[in-house]
């Protein structure tokens, strides 16, 4: 814990300690409420067009509702018919509350309890990581909906490889690499992390993720880094070089040769993306200045992995990883994101909002398709799909 | 449905009588105006009521509510954000042992109101409701690794702007808050 830290929490504290009076809320709430739901009620009719208009277009809702079978259940999941543009709307496969639902398959009981942390589609099925807080544990669910647990006891602090064939994991200053394709844990590499893990929270090195074949380390200080480094788990042992410059780091390019990150500009406050060479403890090279931070999604490097996907200033933002400029981004949203922007083909993505899924392409960001999202209030997911 | 057996509105009354206070504080400090917060919480509660009958369990409501503050705030921030500005500059103080923690506390939330929304965000998220990085990061709706990236990066920020002004952070009083990082 920092001071700064402690200032946060005074500051928050104090600045809401006295709480002005406010008018009735609920009964304003409810009259507007009542307003929204005549004016769908009215819209209905045109929404029916619509949807009328997309099943003789092609696209249907898979396993039931419109166009399903009769007494299949309706799963949420979009399928593209024949003459519908199958690469921006292509099938995705959901996770709502404990239950996975395959595009254009009959929904999925999970096993285990908790919430559902990731979901990741690999050859065998799915990789699901469910669980408490705490706690989780990671299972192959298979096509058949056969589970098989693969780790019991899997720490918060996880993250899968782009492919999807491996899971680092940090317990402690304990840091292990686990191959899971297949469905088992291979494990048999873990590093002793330097740094000291007290009852305050880690000071030291810590995971933060992967970036292609590299795991990416940070030099955590209270809540705080100090400095990004990367670790190639296949040169085994692993001593810490820190960048202090580095504030970030996005994604890696599949030949592991470049790293996209964020770093500290020559200007004072200012950050720019540019892209880090491993083989010199993160030099940056190319720099793109002045552009918006992006909020890396899960899973966000594109299947080819000449992207990375993510929020820039409310918006769907995505990164060349050549060179580190943001290319593209979509309309901003105007709702709720419910659930992560994910790709869903080598150039197109979904972002989940409130009510739909709005579809869109690097090459034309500015004009998204948008269909309906599941009737939940339930946490959900979009699952992601491993680099190719 | 929340409960099948009751009277919805009641119902949505009673909610909004038991936790409207602790939602409107965190609509404070992610808006930083008394009256952009009134607006973010009516949005929320709004929504909320409309999905009443599809919340299925009771304790789902306020996390449901809390979601659409929080995203509403970070979204509306850009459009419409008319709440009161911090100075250019604050005034350059002399730093001493005694400085008085008020002033220090206003310089801070002054440079807090600065942040991006997103950034501000992730701090209300993690040191005044306290959730730990998973929960906030699954609230925005990013990775771990982006709440964490920008944590880090919102208090670089602060440090900075604090460090311009002759300010170290809690250099008057020991620690005394409990780690919550994980």
């Amino acid at each position: 814990m920092t001071r700064l830290e402690d200032e946060l929490r005074n500051t928050f504290a104090a600045n809401v300690a006295e709480v002005p009076p406010i008018h009735d809320v609920a009964g304003t709430a409810i009259a507007r409420g009542r307003v929204i739901r005549r004016h769908r009620r009215i819209t209905v009719g045109a929404a029916f067009a619509v949807v009328i208009a997309m099943v003789t277009s092609g696209t249907l809702w898979a396993g039931g509702g419109f166009g399903g079978q009769p007494g299949q259940r309706r799963t949420g999941q979009l399928a593209a018919a024949p003459n519908a543009d199958v690469t921006s709307t292509a099938p995705l496969d959901l996770v709502v509350g404990g239950e996975l639902r395959p595009a254009g398959h009959a929904p999925i009981s999970l096993p285990g309890s908790g919430d559902v942390y990731d979901a990741l589609r690999v050859p065998e099925g799915w990789l699901v990581v469910r669980g408490d807080k705490a706690t989780h544990q990671l299972w192959l669910v298979r096509d058949s909906g056969e589970p098989t647990l693969v780790i019991d006891g899997l720490p918060s602090n996880f993250a899968f490889s782009p492919d999807g064939r491996r899971i680092a994991y940090q317990q402690g200053s304990m840091l292990t690499v686990a191959t899971v394709a297949g469905g088992r844990d291979l494990s048999g590499q873990g590093v002793q992390l330097p740094g000291s893990d007290r009852s305050q929270g880690r000071t030291g090195a810590e995971l933060v993720g992967w970036a292609g074949s590299y795991l990416v380390i940070g030099n955590r200080q209270g809540i705080d880094y100090d400095g990004y480094d990367l670790w190639d788990p296949s040169q085994g042992g692993y001593v810490p070089t820190w960048n202090h410059d580095v504030v970030a780091i996005y994604a890696a390019t599949p030949d592991g040769r470049s790293v996209v990150g964020e770093v500290k500009d020559a200007r004072p406050g200012t950050f720019c993306t540019a892209v880090l060479d491993p083989a010199a403890g993160l030099r940056a090279g190319d720099k793109a200045c002045g552009q918006p931070y992006l909020s890396v999604a899960r899973h966000g490097l594109s299947p080819d992995g000449r992207w990375v996907l993510g929020e820039a200033n409310r918006a769907v933002g995505v990164v060349d990883t050549r060179n580190g400029r943001l290319t593209a981004t979509s309309v901003p949203a105007e709702g709720t994101w419910w659930a992560g922007p994910v790709w869903t083909g080598r150039d197109t993505f979904a972002v989940a909002e409130e009510s739909h899924l709005r579809y869109g392409r690097v090459t034309d960001p500015q004009h998204p398709q948008e269909l309906p999202a599941p009737s939940t209030t339930e946490r959900w997911l979009v699952v992601a799909r491993p680099v190719a | 449905m929340v409960s099948s057996a009751g009277d919805p509105e009641r119902e949505f009354r009673d909610f909004v009588a038991a936790r409207s206070t602790a939602l409107l504080r965190t609509a404070y400090l992610l808006s930083g105006d008394w009256g952009a917060a009134e607006d973010l919480l009516q949005v929320s509660l709004t929504k909320t009521y409309l999905a009443w009958r599809r919340i299925e369990r009771i304790e789902a409501v306020e996390p449901y509510a809390r979601k659409v503050l929080v995203n509403t705030a970070t979204s509306w921030w850009r459009r419409r954000w008319h709440g009161e500005r911090p100075t250019e500059v604050l005034p350059e103080r002399a730093i001493s042992d005694g400085l008085d923690a008020r002033l220090e506390r206003d310089a801070l939330w002054a440079h807090v109101k600065e942040l991006p929304a997103r950034q501000r965000a992730v701090l209300v998220l993690r040191f005044y409701e306290d959730l730990s990085e998973v929960d906030t990061a699954a609230l925005l709706g990013v990775s771990v690794g982006t709440v964490k990236s920008q944590c880090s990066r919102a208090l670089a920020t602060l440090r900075r702007r604090l460090g311009e002004q002759g300010i170290e952070p809690g250099a008057r009083a020991p620690q005394t808050a409990k780690e919550t990082v994980r």
